[in-house]
């Protein structure tokens, strides 16, 4: 049962997951669209529009929490749930990169 | 002193917001820039330099907006330039050729025209109980200037439904189009 809790929310979305790292600390919107072009090395652009619904959505799930208020900036970090899916989304990619570097030199 | 606003009438419908976005582009580049989005199709420009600018349609209604949700946007870049019944309107300058999008990806665009369809369903209690009135209409056959009266409010007020059930349709063809991408 608590394995389904975490489970429902994967696979994440290229956007979701990218969110979800950066949020291992807190930042606020704009923190967190630099941060994923940054790690993502350009291939994952959040806009606003996206971003605000994720906030919304995510904050509705329970995976992140408003830490900060300030200045209308709102700050967001990963919760206790969140961080347990994102540990399993990064599990699961894990197992999926291997299998990748395994077939790439055939390709 | 007024030389450098120019008011321009166009209609677009609620599912056309992509025209409306590339329409208010092609203003800016011929240097007429959005300065108020009014009721009926009514815009008023602001006349400069021409610019390539990206326009975007959000649609957030009152009760949902808040502080934070401009902010994030201002941050990042964006102008707002307009608000008309719940629609956002936002631009950014295209730089080097790369346009700015406000979402990026279909699962947020979804959600935008969800939360449209949310703000349209709003209307159709009223349209219930209108409709169920109009069998009272028929106690007031006879009375002549009323009635007609009456019949000419009910044939608009039709049409004002119709046109909602028909957004609403072509609202949610464009969520199946882009569920399927």
């Amino acid at each position: 049962m608590a394995e389904n809790s975490i489970t429902k929310y994967l696979p994440l979305t290229e956007a979701t997951y990218y969110i979800l790292v950066a949020l291992v600390e807190p930042l606020h919107g704009y923190g967190v669209m630099q941060k994923v072009e940054t790690i993502s090395e350009s291939t994952v652009t959040v806009g606003p529009g996206t971003l605000y619904g994720a906030f919304t959505t995510l904050e509705k799930e329970g995976l992140i929490t408003m830490v900060k208020e300030e200045e209308r900036r709102k700050s967001y970090a990963l919760t206790g749930k969140g961080k347990q899916v994102l540990a399993e989304q990064i599990r699961r990619l894990q197992i999926m990169a291997r299998n990748g570097q395994t077939v790439l030199p055939k390709l | 002193m007024n030389e450098t606003i120019t008011k321009k009438s166009k209609w677009f419908w609620a599912w056309q917001d992509d025209r409306e976005e590339a329409w208010l582009g092609e203003m800016s580049r011929q240097g007429l820039h959005l300065q108020h989005a009014g009721a009926f199709g009514q815009y008023t420009f602001e006349q400069g330099e021409p610019r390539e600018y990206a326009y975007r349609l959000d649609f957030v209604t009152e009760s949902k907006k808040k502080d934070d949700y401009y902010q994030i946007f201002r941050d990042a870049g964006w102008e707002h330039v307009g608000e008309l019944m719940g629609w956002q309107y936002w631009r950014k300058e295209i730089l080097d050729g790369r346009v700015p999008e406000i979402f990026t990806d279909h699962a947020s665009k979804i959600q935008k025209y969800q939360r449209l369809l949310g703000f349209l369903v709003v209307f159709y209690p009223i349209f219930i109980i209108f409709l169920a009135n109009y069998n009272n209409r028929i106690s007031l056959q006879g009375g002549g200037f009323f009635s007609t009266l009456y019949e000419i409010l009910f044939f608009v007020f039709f049409v004002v439904i119709m046109l909602n059930v028909f957004s609403m349709l072509m609202i949610l063809r464009r969520i199946t189009i882009l569920k399927r991408k």
